[in-house]
């Protein structure tokens, strides 16, 4: 018994210790951002540097030079930022909505176990073959209507609008479905429709998750890198229409960091801290939003059903503000009494008519876009990996024409393996300690929770300069495998503490009052308890970051190495993870072919995974239920 | 099931038939395709292209540094990058290191003048830049780094240079930065055994990754071994390759850099010439010779069709 | 700590007035009743009343609920249940029975094994014992002796719930809660369900939550009314049924509110 007694306090230090950990990373990525941007900004001028919209750099500037000979202003950048975050939002958060509803109310059941797994899939799939197919297929489409190539814009909302479309869609499915079926059929037996029964009631009681979902897709289109720069055009400019080339914060660090002179850097890792206060104030900003949604949902007037009403309603509002001429506005008001009656009524049944409609609508537009995007990698690299069987299986040589990406396989695995051996226990004990420990507004807890959110909005090219400046620096001084892993490792505890919460959330209270009725302690209710119900949802948020790791190019290319190297000999050796490797092979210009068969090499492992992860959840949820 | 099949089909039948549309109508803007600010390629560039009164990246009366290189330019991080960007749109021009022009695109004369070992050697080509060797001149190097530097020095740098399209430099005079003392091509002669050190740490340069990596086995295979044996080859830009470089405790780091390299701490010198070519796509018969105030016109967007050129 | 383990819990219950809040909202007032040892105690009263919340302070459950704040005595025997006490032995020695069945997600031998497993019992034949008896006890070993390993969540509901009684009953508890444990069952389930409380009494005191007015006449012994957070009476439950003291009781039993 008094084993049991230090069990549980030991438990419960070990869940603090972990929620402390994420707290402790976000402010060391603070820190060491800041003590290296600071001295930049001082020799830029605060003032210069945030709002001035010139950005010429000198390479040759140090701190020591007098007057700095180069400019470094990153507004316009951060107006690109923007603009392409509001796009991909247009574009993939309403998309992935839908989606999401289409998914999760009207799509027939034999396709949606495809539809799931594919969109997990297009997850995984690396930015920079979002980037390539981009350039290849989209730029030349949108060439027809553009004054230029078709890059800009538009192209990279679209870009960033399917890349996160995963995230929304398989967020928001998940809120949807853990929407207790009980709402639904309450909805039905009051006469609404199906489609009324859904937006009505269903999509209305899971918000937060929806709102949560949308925050993560900010999040990515704020940070994606690798597949911005392959289609924004980066010219240091205002974007001159949906056609005009502009660069995003996270291109600049990316693009001018391995040439960049002292200042020069310094206001890369400047603009990194711009990206991290961009996190801050939107996690702010929905933290805010999505509090009043929950305290308006309490007073059964929710924010969601408003902005929903709003958008589905917006006919009417449109007719109301349209304020007509003196003369016209009697007959107009006349004739709105008339039909007001029946608009009201019939105006309701349609709104969720056209909120079907365009649910499935968008999972079909989803769907296509997906088949798309995996169609033509597999069409252009497959052929290629069965004619030429030595890029898996060949032996390494560095001035060999023919490129083999076997070192670059086990490196990635290497990476997946120890990110995740570090990430998922912190995390795992994170989520328990949020979810089964922590009081809700403890200002310890809140800031935790912050910590998460913050974390999980910071761009994976900012954990790369973060990498790049205390992990490379500590293990080695050059890039090693171990710096890489560190620092993916952080990159992936948001996902799993989120993951891992929302599935134990899911877990009824009624089971964990069993065990405690029984005079369990709380850790062995947590243990055999609560973990086994939650573990399929666990599972698959370790899948899930196991895709992440394996598509990730951003965060490894400064801390890991770029070079397709030799086969590693060890933690302490640099190389590049498959998807870098296919950055470099696509960069590279005359290597497509073999791009393109990593590419293709790299979907199958994350179907392989994805697959595997179903097939295990299956077992799991099967011996669970006891079918 | 079938309908949703149908209208898949049916979805990505409507966008292939998009795509296979080609542009009609009047002639497209130029697309300008140029690398980073920073990147040894575009310097190379910028410091050559002028319209003889500006130059695509000069400095003010102020001493402040300004680019010329038109807003509407596309902007892109790797070689390859430009490239496939060049390939895929007719209306491009770009500029790459000569070493990595492959057939997907065609290279265009500047001022009359067609990049090669000569022009750029005899200087009639102007668009070029040196490739450069750094080491800590702070540290003493191991056995093994010093040994794989006097291979670099040797005349076996030249194979490497023209099996990877760089311009081998035998004159000790243009080996050395302008006004520096002479660096002549030393003997090289493989020892019995490989050299005691730890593994070599290779770090810099993208652009000159091919000649390293054909030194490397070069190297590698007199000693009968192989390269990753020796070395650790992790390339992430120049800046990066020189602050490893000076970070070097261990004297086992060689760096690479795209531009001339002037700096206290750092011992340097030119392995090979390298050419900056001017491309555009293979589809694209009206362009096969500019001027330099041609392409300044054009990389400084005052001329944005080929049409206009005249 | 020793010392309190072997303290022996007496099966029955007395408090004396009992104020529980819910932040601002009083949820009990002042509630003073003496449970006796071995016989059925029914609560009965209209949703909201407190009784639940009564029940669960029995075995302290209500420390769960954040904003809970619990005046008065409650002591079992002379032990006090809110005094420093290891509310583990508490839980153990006072098992609870749910209104909706809560089977874990695993087999049926797994979830009544789930209680002794959490005491440090580990050796096969103990536990096998255990689960047989348990099941007998819950008048199930005939229908489970044969699919112990299958999924106790493949059971029917009332099947379910009185697996949940049998899991309960697998610790020996003293006292048995039981919060409406058949509303969520058809009638026959109910019936058995009864019938095993008319067994279970003569081991153990149980206290039954319920909504079902003839539930309570047919099983229990003593029967307390609850309105608005007070127990308004409390007694015999033939006095309670055919000859209430108090006029809302009558009015509650007769149907007319509530």
């Amino acid at each position: 018994m008094i084993s049991s007694k230090v069990k549980e306090r030991a438990g419960c230090v070990i869940f603090t210790v972990a929620a402390v950990i994420c707290v402790i990373a976000v402010i060391a990525i603070f820190v060491f951002m800041l003590i290296r941007g600071i001295p930049a900004l001082g020799k830029i001028g605060f003032f210069d540097f945030l709002f001035g919209d010139k950005w010429s750099p000198d390479r040759l500037d140090t701190f020591e030079t007098e007057t700095l000979s180069g400019s470094y202003g990153i507004f316009k950048m951060i107006v690109g930022t923007l603009l392409a975050t509001v796009g991909a939002l247009a574009i993939g958060g309403t998309l992935g909505f839908f989606t999401a509803v289409f998914l999760a109310f009207y799509c027939p059941k034999k396709l949606k176990k495809v539809f799931s797994s594919m969109i997990n899939l297009l997850a995984g799939i690396p930015s920079v073959v979002y980037g390539f197919f981009g350039i290849v297929f989209l730029l030349p489409l949108l060439a027809n209507f553009a004054p230029n190539n078709g890059s800009g814009l538009l192209a990279t909302s679209i870009i960033l609008g399917i890349m996160i479309l995963p995230t929304v869609v398989s967020l928001s499915k998940t809120s949807l479905e853990a929407v207790p079926r009980t709402y639904y059929e309450g909805a039905l037996a009051l006469g609404a429709s199906h489609s009324r029964a859904v937006f009505g009631t269903m999509v209305k009681a899971s918000r937060s998750g929806i709102f949560a979902s949308l925050v993560l897709g900010i999040g990515r289109a704020l940070g994606e890198t690798m597949a911005v720069v392959m289609v924004a055009g980066n010219s240091v400019a205002y974007p001159d229409g949906l056609f005009g080339s502009f660069r995003v914060l996270t291109a600049n660090i990316v693009m001018e960091m391995g040439y960049a002179g002292e200042v020069q850097q310094g206001a890369l890792v400047a603009t990194g801290v711009v990206l991290l206060f961009f996190v801050l104030i939107v996690n702010l900003i929905f933290g805010a939003i999505s509090k009043r949604a929950i305290a308006c949902g309490v007073n059964g007037k929710g924010f969601i059903s408003k902005a929903f009403n709003k958008i589905f309603k917006r006919k009417e509002d449109r007719k109301e503000n349209k304020q007509p001429g003196a003369f016209k506005s009697k007959l107009i008001k006349i004739k709105n009494k008339i039909g007001e009656v029946k608009d009201g009524v019939k105006y309701k049944i349609n709104s969720s008519k056209i909120g079907a409609g365009f649910a499935i609508g968008s999972g079909i537009l989803s769907a296509s876009a997906l088949l798309l995007v995996i169609g033509f990698i597999f069409v252009q690299g497959a052929p290629y990996l069965f004619t030429h069987p030595n890029l898996l299986f060949g032996e390494y040589q560095f001035n060999s024409e023919e490129i083999t990406i076997l070192p670059s396989i086990i490196t990635t695995l290497m990476t997946v393996l120890l990110s995740l051996v570090i990430a998922v226990p912190i995390g795992i004990c994170t989520a328990i300690f949020l979810n089964e420990y922590a009081q809700k507004n403890n200002i310890f807890v809140r800031l935790i929770r912050g910590a998460i959110d913050v974390l999980s909005g910071v761009p994976s090219i900012v954990y790369g300069l973060f990498g790049m400046l205390t992990f490379v620096v500590i293990i080695k001084g050059t890039s090693t495998i171990l710096a890489g892993s560190l620092t993916v490792s952080i990159m992936l505890l948001p996902t799993i503490v989120r993951s891992t919460e929302e599935s134990l959330k899911s877990v009824m209270d009624s089971l964990r009052e069993g065990s405690l009725a029984l005079g369990a302690g709380k850790m062995r209710t947590i243990f055999k308890v609560v973990l086994p119900s939650a573990l399929p949802g666990i599972l698959s948020a370790i899948i899930l970051s196991m895709g992440r790791v394996i598509s990730e190019s951003a965060p490894f290319i400064y801390t890991m190495g770029s070079v397709i190297s030799a086969m590693p000999s060890g933690y302490l050796d640099s190389n590049a993870t498959l998807a870098v490797a296919l950055y470099r092979l696509a960069g590279e210009g005359w290597y497509v072919n073999e791009a393109y068969a990593t590419a293709v090499v790299l979907i199958v492992l994350v179907l392989g995974l994805n697959l595997l992860a179903e097939f295990i959840a299956g077992r799991l949820n099967k011996r669970l239920k006891g079918v | 099931m079938k309908k949703f099949l149908a209208v898949l089909l049916a979805s990505v039948a409507i966008v292939s038939m998009a795509i296979g549309f080609t542009a009609c109508g009047g002639e497209k803007n130029i697309t300008v395709v140029v690398r980073e600010a920073g990147s040894g390629t575009r310097e190379a560039f910028d410091k050559v292209v002028t319209d003889g009164e500006h130059y695509l990246e000069e400095k003010d009366a102020n001493g402040q540094k300004v680019y010329n290189t038109t807003d509407k330019a596309d902007i892109q991080k790797e070689t390859g990058n430009v490239m496939t960007k060049v390939a895929n749109d007719v209306n491009a021009i770009g500029y790459v290191s000569l070493g990595s022009v492959n057939d997907t695109v065609k290279v265009v004369r500047v001022e009359g003048v067609a990049p090669s070992a000569t022009t750029v050697l005899d200087g009639s080509y102007k668009i070029q830049r040196p490739f450069v060797i750094m080491t800590n001149s702070d540290v003493t190097l191991t056995a093994r780094a010093s040994d794989f530097l006097t291979y670099l020095k040797s005349e076996a740098s030249e194979d490497h240079a023209d099996e990877t399209g760089c311009i081998y430099l035998s004159d000790p005079a243009m080996r050395a930065n302008v006004g520096e003392t002479a660096i002549p091509v030393e003997d090289f002669t493989a020892e019995a055994t490989l050299p005691e050190g730890d593994k070599i740490v290779i770090n810099g340069s993208t652009s000159m990754e091919k000649f390293i990596k054909n030194a490397m086995e070069g190297y590698a295979d007199l000693y009968g071994t192989t390269a990753d044996a020796i070395f650790t080859l992790d390339l992430q830009g120049s800046s990066v390759g020189k602050s490893a470089v000076k970070n070097d405790n261990a004297g086992n780091v060689i760096g690479l850099s795209s531009a001339s390299v002037a700096e206290d701490g750092i011992d340097s010198f030119n392995v090979c010439l390298d050419a900056v070519a001017v491309v555009v796509n293979n589809n694209n018969e009206t362009v096969n010779d500019l001027t330099l105030a041609q392409l300044y016109d054009i990389f400084s967007g005052q001329i944005t069709k080929f049409g206009e050129l005249g | 700590m020793k010392n309190k383990l072997n303290q022996e819990y007496k099966q029955n219950i007395s408090v004396k007035d009992a104020n529980l809040w819910y932040g601002d909202f009083q949820a009990l007032k002042g509630v003073c009743m003496e449970v006796p040892e071995k016989q059925v105690t029914a609560f009965i009263g209209p949703s909201g009343c407190g009784k639940s919340t009564f029940l669960k302070c029995f075995n302290r459950m209500n420390d769960l609920v954040p904003g809970c704040r619990i005046e008065g005595d409650f002591k079992i025997g002379d032990i006090d249940v809110y005094g420093k006490i290891d509310v583990n032995e508490l839980r153990k020695n006072v098992g609870m029975v749910f209104q909706k069945p809560n089977p874990f997600p695993m087999s049926v031998y797994d979830n009544i094994a789930y209680g002794p497993r959490t005491f440090g019992i580990t050796k096969r034949a103990l536990l096998d014992e255990i689960v047989e008896t348990s099941l007998k006890a819950s008048a199930m070993w005939e229908e489970l002796k044969d699919r112990l390993n299958k999924s106790a969540l493949g059971l029917s509901g009332g099947q379910q719930q009185r697996l949940c009684i049998a899991r309960a009953l697998a610790v020996k508890p003293k006292i048995l809660l039981m919060d409406e444990p058949t509303s969520a069952l058809d009638p026959i389930s109910t019936g058995k369900i009864e019938e095993l409380c008319d067994e279970l009494k003569k081991d153990m005191t149980i206290v039954i939550v319920t909504h079902n007015m003839q539930q309570a006449t047919r099983i229990s012994d003593k029967t307390g009314f609850f309105l608005l957070g007070e127990l308004i009476e409390f007694g015999n439950t033939d006095d309670i049924f055919y000859d209430p003291k108090d006029e809302r009781t009558e009015r509650y039993i007769t149907g007319r509110f509530g």
